[in-house]
């Protein structure tokens, strides 16, 4: 798994990424899809994961729900057009799993990937490495 | 003027250590061109003693009735001495919002045994630290509701016998849903249970109101059980909390969500506002909540403290996509109404009640004797109505002259009300009270 | 108790226990007279017998001498405004004027019932009518609203009444934005969304406002309205804000101002003549009457001449001889229970009729409160700018706005500093808004405060700067002399008490 070298943050090579923090894991057509653990640890506790209903439809970048923390709110934007066919329903009971552990058991909602195409929109680890690095420099 | 307290010698020496040569620099960024002239057409200011002049003034522009029989949504009762004096103090009238906790532990533990006493009396799980007053708590629930409900696009069935001004309200708050919107019947002047149990099944809101405008206490046992053989979100309005000093809490009936006035408990008419509403709902249902909350937590030292809590969902936090607007609770009302809540106390709430109910019925017994006037049978608790060959505001107007005022004439709302007139009594009117106002109206007729 | 810094009195200091704790049976708090007629239980009237209850619903018994000490115990845990400087951003925490209190409280207003006929309730719609045609000259504009029940909900009847008008001209199908500053109050927001608008955020420019251009570029023609303080949350007047409520206006679009700083601008600047078809105004701010500890507040709403007709029913109307209610044609409907907060409304005209015009000058006393407020708000600036980054170091209006950025270098924040400010004996100022500055701390000094006053402030954010140097522990565990100390919000809500429950109902 990759870390950033300034931060310490976790960024699996194996995701997709957005410039809002969202990652995106792809197995056959579904995209399982949480926040990055840069985006937890600038959140900090995190109480609550409003999340939308199986069979929802989101068009990529498209608000699908939110994360509180104890005095911040933050949107969640589909990172790919698609689908909800699942959501992880352990969150509304167990929201700091989004903190503990935001790439495997904090996962947030599975897509049925509308348009493959989108994919190359994505961020690959490395570059979404550098963003991240970037953002922690301009914060310092 | 009294209210500033800056010297000619404190104004020059800050504005040399601001670093400009007069007041009028510090208002450069308002083009010349959009400021006010010199001189505003405007009354001449005020001391207080022309203050105290004035106001009698304006008070003399009617005489106060002798006796009033007006209820309707605003009642009066007697409000304890310690209640003004004590929320008159100046760190409860003069703070603002709770929002550090640390110096405002005096507001959030009074909030916190408001929330306290609104489940206990209401018997739900869950309230804020209040809203508004009862009307504008309505408004807030159903769009609560709706929020809850939100993929559906099923009926909203609402008691014809709602009070008009929140039948109006709820209409404006509910705008985007008026489509949706479909009025039960009566029967009687209560709520006709047939209706409801046959529409039921195709609703996703329910909105009744005990006692209702007429003062019929509905038959919430049975509504509830009507409501569970659906998925509506059934939402109670009350006006006047004393109701459940004698009567059991919506909660015990199932209800997802219980609205109502607070101005009864502690808080004088004042033309209807400011009061507070009450807003309780199931626990399930706390992230949806609209207003204020404060829990119990432990401070660092670990000493139990209070806080604002689950502030997410509010506007300031969560702005476009918050649970409401709201960025008030009615604190110095919600204030006056926890402590008379606690003068009266478990006994004294109950004694109210009955009080209030036992006048009543002898106020109902008595005009029933007079031939001509039409009581209806339903259940009342402290109000009631009745029906004369004089319209409501006719009769209004013949006991006003004799310095009654003998209700409210339901005619103001509806036309077809226009027989009607809503009677209150409460622990206020003594025994040569309701006589009085028997024999004014069999000599009015 | 180990103490740190300033010598405060340890005031704040009861251990005050819940009532529902000192509860005994028996006790009682209240007195009747006894019943004067036959006694009917509540099972004797013919409801259900499941609706009857016997309980009392379980209320704590207290006498009402407990009452009074437990309130009063309670009431010394709360900072306020008659103790100290109340510095609260965005707020205006100014003094309330005890004649208010007095006027309020007497020749029977309180006891004005909303549904006594017209000629009982002269005295109220007399003071209504009164505070109508005030605040008209106040802002310039042609007709005024008291129903709403604060400033949010004075917005929601401005954003309402801007819709009922697009839909009047048959274009509300088309006018679906409404443009707000990113540094607007989350109210804005929050009312946009519940009439239903589409919000588009306009970005906040290197000196604190709008761009002139950039509104210029989100106008189009589906935008209903902007919605913008004045002066903004960053205490900065909008200066182009004529030239965008006239593009606006090409548009046809509405300029709503949200008028909670308008404490900046009495007799200093007509809302109207700046091109402001309506606006809200927080009486309990810019017209004294007490915040409560958050509430009641009052708003009321001022709109252009020919938008009155859609204004909640009723206004208040007068004849030659008497004052009636008077209703509108094509109103956006009731949205308060009665007629607004009418026992605010009494408090705040005693305060518009006190700061009329000077008997001997003839020149307004509501433009020197303005002045001052301005005055007093510049002076902490220039004292505190060497010690504090100050985002926008521009001649402000009412409010000053500071940030943690100086401060940061020795990992504190906003939020120790506000702390800190509690050990000094003042409520710490707005923090964390607005949005747009990092860190920011907003202090509205207001008015009522004397130059010692504020110099006792500003020496105590000065002496806060050093120790933030000095001694950054002591800042960030702070504070040290209050009641309680950082209160754990965590735990507050992954384990909610959000009422009392008895021992019984616990196990």
């Amino acid at each position: 798994m990759a870390e950033s070298a300034e931060s310490g943050f976790k960024v699996p090579q194996d995701l997709f990424y957005t410039k809002n923090h969202e990652w995106a894991r792809i197995e056959d057509g579904i995209a399982v899809v949480g926040i990055t653990d840069y985006a937890q640890s600038q959140l900090g506790d995190i109480t609550y994961v409003e999340l939308p209903e199986e069979g929802d439809d989101f068009k990529k970048d498209a608000v699908f729900g939110t994360v509180d923390s104890l005095k911040t709110v933050a949107e969640l934007y589909a990172p790919l057009s698609g689908s909800v066919v699942e959501i992880n329903s352990e969150l509304p009971n167990n929201a700091e799993r989004v903190n503990e552990d935001p790439y495997q058991e904090g996962w947030i909602i599975k897509l049925e990937i509308g348009n493959e195409s989108e994919l190359e929109e994505l961020m690959p680890a490395d570059q979404y490495l550098k963003l991240i690095s970037k953002l922690s420099k301009k914060k310092a | 003027m009294k209210y500033i307290p800056q010297s000619e010698q404190d104004r020059s020496d800050m504005l040399e250590t601001i670093g400009v040569d007069s007041i009028e620099d510090l208002f450069s960024a308002i083009p010349k061109n959009y400021r006010c002239p010199e001189q505003i057409d405007y009354p001449q200011a005020q001391s207080e003693s022309e203050l105290r002049d004035q106001f009698k003034g304006l008070s003399d522009l009617s005489e106060s009735p002798q006796l009033s029989f007006a209820g309707c949504g605003i009642y009066q009762h007697e409000i304890p001495s310690i209640v003004p004096f004590l929320t008159q103090r100046s760190e409860f009238a003069t703070s603002y919002t709770p929002y550090q906790p640390e110096v405002s532990q005096g507001s959030l533990q009074c909030i916190f045994e408001f929330q306290t006493l609104a489940c206990q009396l209401t018997e739900m799980e869950l309230s804020n630290a209040s809203l508004y007053d009862g009307a504008t708590a309505l408004g807030e629930a159903a769009l609560m509701a709706l929020r809850i409900k939100k993929k559906s696009k099923a009926k909203i069935l609402v008691s014809s016998a709602l009070h008009p001004f929140y039948r109006e309200v709820l209409e404006t708050y509910c705008e985007a849903f008026l489509d949706r919107f479909e009025w039960l019947p009566l029967d009687g002047n209560s709520l006709d249970l047939a209706a409801l149990e046959k529409k039921i099944e195709s609703a996703d809101l329910l909105i009744t109101q005990s006692p209702n405008v007429f003062g019929s206490i509905e038959n919430e046992a049975r509504i509830g059980e009507i409501k569970k053989t659906s998925d509506a979100l059934w939402i109670t309005s009350c006006m006047e909390p004393f109701f459940w000093g004698a009567f059991r809490g919506p909660g015990a009936f199932g209800a997802d969500i219980v609205t109502a006035e607070g101005q009864s408990f502690g808080n004088k008419a004042f033309l209807g506002g400011s009061s507070f509403g009450i807003f309780c709902c199931k626990n399930e249902f706390l992230r949806n909540l609209p207003g204020r909350l404060v829990g119990e937590t432990l401070d660092q030292n670990g000493d139990r403290a209070f806080t604002l809590t689950f502030a997410t969902r509010e506007q300031f936090i969560r702005r476009g996509r918050a649970t409401s607007n709201i960025c008030t609770n009615n604190n110095l009302n919600m204030l006056a109404g926890l402590i008379h809540m606690l003068c009266l106390g478990r006994q004294g709430l109950r004694e109210v009640a009955l009080q209030s109910i036992s006048k009543t019925q002898y106020l109902r017994r008595s005009l029933s004797k007079i031939s001509g006037l039409k009581l209806t049978k339903d259940p009342v608790f402290n109000e009631f109505c009745i029906e004369s060959p004089l319209t409501g505001d006719e009769l209004v107007e013949r006991l006003s002259q004799e310095g009654v005022i003998p209700g409210v004439s339901l005619g103001r709302f509806k036309e077809e009300w226009k027989h009607k007139l809503l009677i209150h009594v409460s622990e206020r009117h003594r025994l040569e009270h309701l006589d009085r106002l028997c024999t004014l109206i069999q000599k009015s007729l | 108790m180990k103490r740190f810094g300033p010598t405060v009195k340890p005031i704040l200091s009861h251990e005050e226990a819940l009532i529902f704790e000192k509860s005994k049976p028996g006790r009682l708090g209240y007195s009747l007279p006894p019943l004067d007629v036959p006694e009917v239980q509540p099972q004797d009237l013919g409801v259900a017998s499941e609706q009857v209850r016997t309980d009392g619903a379980l209320f704590p018994e207290a006498s009402e001498n407990e009452l009074v000490r437990h309130f009063t115990r309670l009431s010394q845990k709360n900072c306020a405004i008659d103790l100290e400087l109340y510095p609260l951003g965005s707020c205006t925490m100014k003094y309330n004027p005890k004649i208010n209190e007095e006027l309020a409280s007497s020749f029977g207003f309180g006891d004005l019932h909303p549904f006594w006929p017209l000629n009982r309730l002269q005295p109220a719609l007399a003071i209504q009518y009164q505070i109508q045609e005030l605040l008209k000259i106040l802002t310039g504009l042609g007709a005024v609203s008291l129903q709403p029940s604060a400033g949010a909900h004075g917005e929601y009847v401005g954003i309402k009444v801007m819709r009922a008008y697009h839909r009047s001209k048959g274009q509300d199908e088309k006018k679906t934005k409404v443009l707000i500053p990113e540094s607007a109050h989350g109210t804005n927001p929050a009312t946009c969304s519940m009439v239903g608008y589409e919000i588009v955020s306009i970005p906040t420019n290197e000196k604190g406002i709008v761009e002139l251009q950039d509104v210029f570029d989100l106008i189009d023609d589906s935008t209903a309205g902007i919605m913008m303080t004045n002066p903004n949350t960053l205490g900065l007047f909008e200066t182009q804000l004529p030239q965008i409520a006239k593009r606006l206006h090409e548009v046809d679009g509405l300029f709503y101002m949200d008028g909670a700083n308008f404490n900046a601008l009495l007799g200093i600047s007509f809302p109207g003549d700046l091109g402001v078809d309506l606006m809200h105004i927080n009486l309990h701010k810019t017209f004294s009457t007490p915040h409560g500890g958050g509430g009641p507040g009052a708003g009321a709403v001022a709109v252009r001449q020919d938008l009155e007709k859609f204004l909640p029913s009723p206004l208040v109307g007068k004849t030659d001889s008497e004052y009636f209610w008077k209703e509108n044609e094509a109103s956006i409907g009731r949205v308060g229970g009665y007629f607004g907060n009418f026992s605010i409304q009494v408090r705040a005209l005693a305060y518009l009729l006190s700061i009329g015009n000077d008997p001997k000058t003839k020149s307004p006393i509501f433009r020197r409160i303005s002045e001052a407020a301005v005055l007093n708000a510049n002076y902490i600036r220039a004292r505190l700018k060497d010690y504090y980054r100050i985002p926008f170091d521009t001649i402000c209006m009412h409010e000053v706005l500071l940030s943690d950025e100086l401060q940061k270098s020795q990992k504190l924040s906003t939020q120790d500093i506000a702390k800190r400010l509690m050990d000094y004996g003042y409520h710490p100022m707005t923090v964390y808004f607005p949005l747009v500055v990092s860190g920011a701390m907003l202090i509205e000094p207001t008015e009522s405060e004397s130059k010692e006053s504020i110099d006792r402030f500003c020496e105590a954010m000065i002496s806060i700067a050093r120790e933030c140097q000095e001694n950054p522990k002591l800042v960030s565990t702070a504070p040290h002399s209050c009641f309680r100390t950082r209160p754990d919000e965590l735990l507050a809500q992954k384990k909610p008490k959000l009422r009392w429950l008895s021992e019984e109902s616990l196990h």
